[in-house]
């Protein structure tokens, strides 16, 4: 049995829409005459710690004699913040999923795995601090392997995450955060888990 | 509020499985009758009487109306196995035996799979020394309609096999001398859930008992230069275990592919050389076809094997042809920048007319544009053969038996075309 992820990204994004649709239904009758609130777009930058929990391919004939699954993360994230719930945007980054190391008779080699996201979020606010985020697009994921010679080879494939975060304000136009996420690169079955600091900043608002 | 919740989480449980489909070869070696001492090797006459259509009286809803019996081998060191394939009617169905002869019976142990689905189990069958063992061991008389009946129980997946099965002989299988049957990628493809990987040395040796008489290998090279079997452009999960090695197969050297990279079922990816040694020295295949998946010069490595293989291959007393298989444009104009392409054996998917530019010894269209009589009447008016690809839909297949005049059928299930092919009369 394995996970159909992207597909449940995509019901998460239509929930929000049902869940927001929702809410708005529910505020129209509260308030007769709807105004424009304020839109803006929020930068996230934030750099924490990565853990690969997926599982790590048995390489032929070598035997594995170490693996390293957790490294430093980095990522930002522009979002477009309406004045509605719903909120889209982008999400890229760098994530070093995973390094081994094995020993074929006197040769040993090395493969490091790493990925950048380039996903397209959606997002929402639980409470006024609290959000969860979701995203789905490609991972671009390189392989550099060290064994009789040095290879880089790169390949995309299909990936998404979920996040949550808590923002407390600093000034209005900056905060600070803390997130969970879930990183899951369907097509490789590379997945990990990382908890990261990210300062938030609104850089444009009108 | 609450509604949306439960809607939300009742939408992301259902959505976040779905099942994975596997059909393994159930273990069928506990037949006591079978594996007890004393029990001999057929004789190479028991194994071609026993060749026939037959037609199918107990399990006929499993299995369809007919079956067509066929011995193949495979050698592994000093050791020649025979298998007999059943190819079935129903579902792209076929049983696969090891035969012993047991006092004046003969007794069959093997497996069945449904190629439809993932359906396969156990089967246990005889021929009884009154139902045609006589007959088969050589007494004398002729295999006529009803002079054999193999009969026997089969099971669902390991269970110990109850229900009955049994079919009679009707008639020789059908031959008209120079048709050939070729698997797709080797054997078959891994996502077909087959007992090993797409362009693997082990599906090569297994292949025969699918009804295969040659096959269709995929050849990428390697950076240093190494031409290997490999289907896809890059190392994905479909093809490959997990490893760490993402992008191309042509990026990564050799060695590295043999060390990291282990086909699905956990075959090393084969060199071209590998491949070939399989095919002369293990298997009766007598034809390969050589699918050019590289692009950009380094053919001439590929001609040095395959010239290097035809004459290990003459040399072995086996009728073996190797081509060069031409599907694009690109793959012609680089065959014909080789010096000696003109003696090259070449097997073209391309127009007529690019066939009389390399000299190809075979015409190959896909199946989409018809049956094309009049196009591979003049083929064969040229000394020429034409081979179609790939048929694997069992009313397409009848349809090219029937009313076209290849000299081959590509398909992913060589056990159907091999079942459609030797009931017809």
């Amino acid at each position: 049995m394995y996970s159909n992820k992207p597909a449940a990204v995509i019901i998460f994004f239509s929930a929000l829409l049902i869940f927001n649709a929702r809410l708005a239904a529910q505020d129209s009758t509260e308030v007769n005459v709807q105004q424009k609130g304020k839109y803006a777009f929020i930068l996230y930058a934030g750099g924490g710690w990565f853990s690969y929990v997926g599982t790590i391919g048995s390489p032929g004939i070598a035997s594995n004699t170490s693996v390293v699954r957790s490294h430093p993360i980095g990522m930002f994230r522009i979002m477009w913040h309406p004045d509605h719930r719903l909120r889209m945007g982008i999400e890229s980054g760098y994530t070093d999923f995973y390094t081994y190391t094995v020993q074929n008779g006197s040769s040993s080699g090395k493969v490091n795995l790493t990925g950048i996201p380039i996903l397209l979020v959606g997002s929402m606010a639980v409470t006024k601090r609290l959000n969860v985020f979701a995203g789905i697009g490609s991972y671009l994921l390189t392989t550099n392997l060290t064994y009789k010679g040095s290879t880089r080879s790169k390949s995309l494939s299909l990936g998404i995450n979920a996040s949550v975060n808590y923002v407390q304000p600093v000034s209005p136009k900056l905060g600070i955060g803390a997130e969970l996420k879930w990183t899951d690169v369907t097509q490789t079955k590379d997945y990990g888990m990382s908890a990261q600091v990210m300062l938030v900043w609104k850089f444009f608002e009108w | 509020m609450k509604t949306t919740v439960i809607v939300l989480l009742v939408m992301l449980s259902a959505s976040s499985c779905k099942k994975s489909y596997q059909a393994p070869v159930p273990d069928f070696d506990n037949w006591d009758a079978f594996d007890q001492a004393g029990r001999l090797v057929l004789s190479t006459q028991s194994r071609s009487a026993m060749e026939g259509v037959y037609k199918m009286t107990d399990a006929a809803g499993s299995f369809g109306d007919s079956v067509a019996v066929k011995w193949s081998y495979a050698i592994a060191g000093n050791d020649t196995a025979w298998h007999l394939s059943i190819f079935c009617e129903k579902d792209i169905s076929y049983l696969i035996c090891e035969g012993r002869k047991s006092n004046a019976d003969i007794l069959l142990n093997g497996y069945w799979r449904k190629m439809a689905g993932v359906e396969t189990g156990i089967v246990r069958l005889t021929i009884k020394a009154q139902q045609g063992a006589d007959l088969i061991a050589g007494n004398g008389q002729a295999v006529v309609p009803g002079s054999i009946i193999i009969s026997g129980v089969f099971g669902n997946g390991q269970d110990v096999p109850g229900l009955p099965i049994s079919f009679t002989y009707k008639r020789k299988l059908y031959n008209k001398g120079s048709f050939d049957i070729i698997a797709h990628r080797s054997g078959g493809r891994t996502s077909d859930l087959l007992p090993a990987s797409e362009n693997s040395v082990e599906m090569i040796r297994k292949t025969p008992e699918f009804g295969s008489t040659g096959i269709e290998i995929d050849v990428r090279l390697t950076s240093d230069g190494i031409p290997v079997l490999y289907h896809d452009n890059t190392i994905n999960l479909r093809e490959t275990q997990k490893s760490g090695l993402v992008g191309p197969i042509k990026n990564y050297s050799y060695e590295q592919l043999a060390v990291f990279v282990r086909l699905i079922h956990g075959e090393k990816i084969p060199t071209l050389r590998e491949a070939l040694d399989a095919v002369v020295y293990q298997t009766p295949l007598h034809f390969v076809w050589l699918d050019t998946k590289y692009a950009g010069g380094s053919l001439q490595v590929v001609r040095d094997i395959q010239k290097e293989y035809l004459q290990k291959a003459a040399a072995a007393g086996r009728n073996l042809k190797i081509v060069i298989g031409l599907p694009d444009t690109n793959a012609m104009d680089e065959f014909l920048a080789l010096p000696d392409f003109v003696n090259t054996p070449n097997l073209c998917e391309l127009s007529l007319e690019d066939v009389e530019k390399t000299n190809a010894e075979i015409w190959a269209p896909r199946f989409t544009l018809g049956t094309q009589n009049e196009e591979v009447a003049r083929v064969h008016a040229e000394g020429k053969q034409a081979f179609v690809w790939t048929l694997d839909v069992p009313d397409l297949v009848q349809q090219y038996l029937h009313d076209g005049h290849f000299d081959a059928i590509l398909s992913n299930y060589p056990s159907m075309i091999a079942y459609y092919y030797y009931v017809q009369q």
